[in-house]
């Protein structure tokens, strides 16, 4: 549905999107993940057509939108990451013009938008005036305008960004559901873990480039010889951890540290020594979350263009 | 074969048709519906501004004659449409791209000018009821006669669609806090150093020549041979150089509108 085939964006002499390539397909939910400033909004805006690439190539079911890109704004539907001002518009106003200025026929527009409104348990608030709601119920406003009448392609930038926790789940069941329908969905987050759970690929962008695309279990193979150990204490405790450990977060009752998997014998005789001295509580050990996986690609990838930068000084 | 073509050729242009109406309908209605809580203030101010061009002036003057009162009440339109292009839009589209209103709406698949054609329209609308009331007041106050026809609508919508245009061009084109800072200083070069509501001989040589250039004098030239044809008439090239300045702030607009980074 979506090709993006080596798309390289400069603004003068800086690079902002660096030969990026990836593809979604029908019905496929794809996350793109990223640290602030990894160009993921100014790829987003060259989807659309608010920015042109300066090399490569974009289609869109087919349809080159580098060269034409009102069409862009015709297979796509976009919900972008700041609460765009809807003052004096109710919600359901917001929603039902929107989905009749794409050109929808009322009746499907009135139905769709009844729906969504009871999707997301939006009742109470259909008729208040934008500048009433809260922050969280106008983001998911703003999702119900991008999806009353979906694109072929829907891009949705940050959708959970101040939403609850029971609507957030709500709201995935709805990008899961435009999935099933054919839609192909690109989703830009920061929120890894709701990632894991609502996305079929992801890719990792960091300074511009691609640097991971595949399934969440592959991104988690990365760091499959790492294992992490959760120690729970009752009283505030100074432990010295061995070497082949490496603490991650230390908090007065709860620390995370991780080890090599090669390791685990010897640490796991350090912890159970440490819980017959009462030293300890308990302890987990488990494999690395994605959010694991994606600080430690990040993290590798930043130490690597350091070696280079000083490799080439 | 070639009637189901023909057949085929009018439906599309028909369903084109309706697809057109039906943007520019809920483009129109969206517009209004955002600014229903304000709409009825901005005619307040309108007309309040209006009015007080043509009374205020006269008490700043202390023995006015009647070529006074007749430049005062016949420029009064000029400033308002002027006021509203240059001043009032400007602002509300800097409030926009700064939120990022309009690089949503701009994301709809709308043709891109039905945007400026709206705005337009909703801005005349405010626009209107100051200037009949303002003339009105001013025909009881000063008691003069001034004249409506065909012609003064022409001139009104052309000077207005053309100060909308500029203002949406300036807006455009520059970063949306100059554009609202520019706007803000506007207002005074109007009111004060344009010839709308004096002579242009009272202005120094230099800015003499730069309206020469600019389209204000014109514009109320036009204006004021709409409403007192007998006191004042107004040339060809006078209309001819606002329809320039109206076509080239259209085209600017749309390239504006249009661009990509």
């Amino acid at each position: 549905m979506l090709a993006v085939q080596d798309v390289s964006k400069h603004f003068g002499t800086t690079t902002v999107n660096d030969a990026v390539s990836f593809h979604i397909e029908k019905g496929e939910v794809f996350g793109l993940l990223g640290p602030n400033g990894a160009g993921k909004t100014t790829l987003v805006s060259q989807i659309i057509g608010f920015m042109k690439p300066t090399t490569g190539s974009i289609t869109i079911d087919q349809a080159d939108v580098v060269k034409r890109p009102h069409i862009a704004r015709k297979l796509c539907t976009f919900q972008p990451q700041e609460n765009i001002s809807l003052s004096g518009l109710t919600p359901r106003q917001a929603i039902e013009l929107t989905g009749c200025m794409r050109g929808a026929k009322k009746r499907d527009v009135k139905r769709n938008t009844t729906r969504l409104i009871r999707a997301l348990k939006l009742e109470q608030w259909e008729h208040t005036r934008a500048e009433r709601l809260s922050g969280g119920i106008r983001r998911l406003v703003t999702f119900c305008m991008a999806t009353v009448v979906p694109g072929k392609l829907v891009i949705l930038d940050e959708p959970t960004n101040d939403v609850d926790p029971i609507r957030r789940k709500l709201l995935w069941d709805e990008v899961r559901s435009l999935a099933r329908k054919g839609v192909a969905v690109l989703l830009i987050t920061h929120n890894v873990l709701e990632a894991e759970l609502s996305v079929d690929r992801l890719a990792i962008m960091h300074q511009g480039k691609l640097i991971r695309i595949g399934a969440p279990a592959e991104m988690k193979q990365h760091n499959r010889d790492v294992m992490h150990v959760e120690l729970h204490f009752t009283k505030r405790a100074t432990i010295s951890f061995p070497t082949e450990m490496t603490v991650l977060s230390e908090k007065p009752f709860r620390m995370i540290a991780s080890f090599a998997t090669q390791d685990q014998q010897h640490v796991m005789e350090w912890l159970l020594s440490l819980q017959r001295k009462s030293e300890i509580e308990e302890f987990t050990l488990r494999r690395g979350t994605l959010e694991e996986a994606y600080a430690c690609i990040v993290q590798n990838e930043q130490k690597t263009e350091r070696n280079e930068r000083i490799a080439t000084r | 074969m070639h009637v189901s073509c023909k057949m085929n050729r009018k439906q599309k242009g028909m369903n084109e048709l309706q697809l057109v109406k039906n943007n520019f309908f809920y483009l129109f209605r969206w517009q209004m519906l955002r600014m229903k809580h304000v709409f009825p203030l901005y005619v307040i101010v309108q007309t309040l501004l209006a009015v007080g061009i043509v009374l205020g002036f006269s008490y700043l003057i202390p023995s006015i004659d009647n070529t006074a009162t007749l430049y005062l009440t016949t420029g009064a339109p000029t400033v308002i449409l002027l006021a509203i292009g240059l001043v009032f839009l400007p602002q509300g589209i800097a409030e926009t791209r700064l939120d990022g209103t309009l690089t949503y709406m701009l994301s709809l698949p709308i043709r891109r000018l039905y945007y400026v054609l709206v705005e337009s329209v909703i801005w005349f609308i405010i626009a209107l009821p100051g200037i009949i009331i303002a003339l009105f007041v001013a025909m009881l106050h000063f008691d003069i006669r001034l004249s409506f026809s065909f012609i003064s609508l022409f001139a009104f919508s052309l000077v207005g669609l053309t100060a909308i245009g500029i203002g949406y061009t300036i807006s455009l084109w520059l970063q949306p806090t100059v554009a609202e800072l520019i706007s803000q200083v506007l207002i005074f070069g109007i009111l004060l150093f344009s010839p709308v509501n004096f002579p242009k001989e009272r202005l120094p040589e230099w800015l003499q020549l730069v309206h020469d250039i600019l389209p204000i004098q014109y514009m109320a030239e036009i204006i004021r041979a709409s409403i007192a044809e007998e006191q004042f008439s107004a040339t060809f090239s006078s209309y001819m150089i606002v329809i320039i300045w109206f076509v080239v702030s259209f085209i600017l607009c749309y390239i504006a509108i249009s661009r990509r980074t």
